[in-house]
């Protein structure tokens, strides 16, 4: 059964901005939510009109370390700046030749850099968006990309099996991870001695200064897609997908969790098209996704504000700062 | 060609072509109200209703389709009470013209042997039928679960709607579907109701009755659009503004928006 008690609360944030309906019940609307489709605001006008529906999707979503940006790549070899508050569009970046496939803020958010499906990485300017630095020497479409905590290092995962790792003030690659199989989404641990990369249906982890591999864990489902990701204390290691719950393993022993402990605040995820968090236990549905948004990454969190990526290049920003959790 | 309904009334379901051109070709004047997003309801308000499931479609695909439908549905409900329906009694003229025959949702009173000339029981109905706001004292942790990982959700329902409530709760719209457009009681009383459209969906959705709310919704909608062919412009443009003249949350709405836009009443 679907969650019609929703309607009390917050089940259709996505009312149009000039419909009476906002005056009528105003304060009930606890978050705020727009999905932008291109330049569009879909909010404008629901459900969105003129969108010609294309399978040109948005690949990857990062939020600038401050939370005031969020950059976005698609599968058109677009990437975008957005303000994060309110969903404005504020700047394109020069054009990649084929897709672009996964955008990363360095951790002083000085420098984005943006993987592509033409086997290079780029690195630009965040404020003003030029372009500092090419990095060439794949063989295949760059997957995702990472940087390291002290920002010193950036890390790519690509199809041609091997994790490159390149020093971001010279742009000299200094290490190259073998992999038997395409790399598909690559982390640092927040202390930047390991480097985890996942596979198709594993995960590696390496240790970063030796470039030697320090465990491997083969998974029953398989990782397109995902993003995996360290949580701030090190101890686990999150696989997050577009529309499903996220995977939980304890690092370094990469065991699976069943019941983990949420850390603070509680990260957010997509089942299907509800926004959900785990709370005490119980999977907590914020709000529910209108049907046209079909999400393709998995949740990018900054504080209260949510972006997800959807197809035909929505993304959806989602505002939970009025929003609190009612007690138990 | 158009459907007919009870009493002669024609009801005129949204066809999505012809409500394309004529979304296109409609022209509203500058200081009037007309939020972007409700002709597009309008039009594809058909649209959106999802397609029964098939054995390609899960049960639960299809239900999370309705629960949007439903959302839309109650946003037009309320859009149309409250807007300056001039445009929409265009829109529907307009069509009625132009678009072909359709089978639409219509009460039928032989069916559910209710007494139409009556209008006490449909007055009764609707009053009982604010008793749906208790469902707002439900715990308010459970709007943000699924039904069916809340274990106390039968019970506690049971007590704040009764077995008559949730009969009720089934049949309103089919009573009022059968009753006359133009009685100012009625109109009065279903303008009370706009507040307790929510919990209504939500007391449906308890009962596992999304797919009825829903077309009763589209029923409604249409009770609301329908125009007699013979008195088209001034009925529809009597009751419809009559309604506005009624309505609190116009009041509302009026004030919310002055400054931005004035309305404007067509003569």
């Amino acid at each position: 059964m679907i969650s019609s008690l929703s309607i009390l609360g917050d089940g259709h944030p996505f009312i149009p901005l000039n419909s009476p309906l906002r005056g009528v019940f105003e304060r009930d609307i606890g978050r705020r939510c727009r999905i932008i489709a291109g330049q569009m605001d879909t909010s404008q006008a629901f459900p969105p009109q003129n969108l010609k529906p294309t399978w040109h999707y948005v690949t990857s979503v990062a939020f600038s370390p401050d939370g005031r940006c969020l950059a976005s790549s698609d599968l058109d070899g677009n990437v975008r700046i957005w303000d994060a508050a309110t969903g404005g569009f504020l700047q394109e970046l020069e054009r990649h030749n084929v897709s672009a496939q996964w955008v990363a803020f360095s951790p002083d958010g000085h420098h984005l850099a943006s993987g592509s499906g033409d086997h290079t990485v780029h690195v630009w300017d965040a404020a003003t968006g030029a372009h500092l630095r090419r990095l060439n020497g794949r063989a295949a479409w760059v997957r995702a990309i990472a940087f390291s905590p002290d920002g010193c290092h950036l890390a790519s995962s690509s199809g041609d099996r091997t994790v490159c790792v390149w020093d971001t003030a010279t742009g000299v690659r200094i290490k190259e991870l073998r992999h038997d199989d395409a790399v598909l989404s690559v982390a640092f641990s927040p202390d930047g001695h390991y480097l985890a990369s996942a596979l198709w249906d594993r995960i590696h982890v390496w240790d970063f200064a030796k470039g030697s591999p320090v465990i491997q864990k083969r998974l029953e489902y398989s990782l397109y897609r995902s993003k995996i990701s360290f949580s701030a204390d090190g101890s686990v290691l999150r696989v997050e997908f577009p529309k499903e719950p996220p995977v939980t393993l304890h690092f370094p022993s990469l065991e699976l969790i069943d019941n983990p402990v949420n850390p603070h605040p509680s990260p957010f995820y997509l089942d299907e098209n509800s926004l959900c968090v785990k709370h005490q236990g119980l999977t907590l549905r914020l709000c529910w996704l209108p049907d046209y948004f079909r999400p393709t990454t998995p949740v990018t969190q900054h504080g209260n504000r949510v972006c997800i990526g959807g197809y035909n290049g929505m993304i959806a920003f989602v505002d939970l700062d009025q929003f609190a959790l009612p007690d138990l | 060609m158009v459907a007919v309904g009870l009493k002669g009334r024609v009801c005129c379901p949204v066809q999505r072509e012809s409500s394309k051109h004529l979304v296109s070709e409609i022209s509203y004047p500058a200081n009037t109200l007309c939020p972007s997003g409700l002709l597009s309801h309008l039009a594809r308000f058909k649209e959106r209703l999802p397609t029964p499931p098939s054995h390609h479609a899960p049960e639960e695909n299809y239900m999370r389709g309705i629960t949007s439908a439903i959302a839309n549905s109650a946003m037009l409900m309320v859009c149309l009470l409250c807007q300056p329906c001039y445009t929409l009694a265009q829109l529907f003229i307009a069509q009625q013209t132009t678009s072909p025959s359709s089978s639409c949702h219509v009460y039928d009173p032989v069916k559910y042997n209710f007494d139409s000339s009556s209008t006490l029981p449909l007055l009764s109905a609707l009053e009982l039928l604010q008793d749906c706001n208790k469902l707002s004292s439900m715990p308010e942790i459970w709007r943000l679960q699924l039904n069916d990982d809340i274990h106390k959700l039968q019970s506690e329902f049971g007590e704040r709607i009764p077995i008559q409530l949730q009969f009720i709760c089934c049949h309103w719209i089919a009573l009022l579907c059968a009753a006359d457009c133009v009685d100012d009681e009625i109109m009065a009383a279903l303008s009370r109701c706009i507040q307790v459209l929510r919990p209504w969906v939500v007391a449906m959705g308890i009962m596992g009755k999304m797919r009825q709310a829903c077309e009763g919704l589209r029923d409604l909608y249409l009770w609301l659009v329908c125009i007699n062919p013979a008195m088209q412009t001034p009925a529809s443009h009597t009751r419809i503004l009559r309604t506005r003249s009624r309505l609190p949350i116009y009041r509302d709405f009026t004030t919310c928006t002055a400054g931005s836009s004035a309305q404007r009443i067509p003569s």
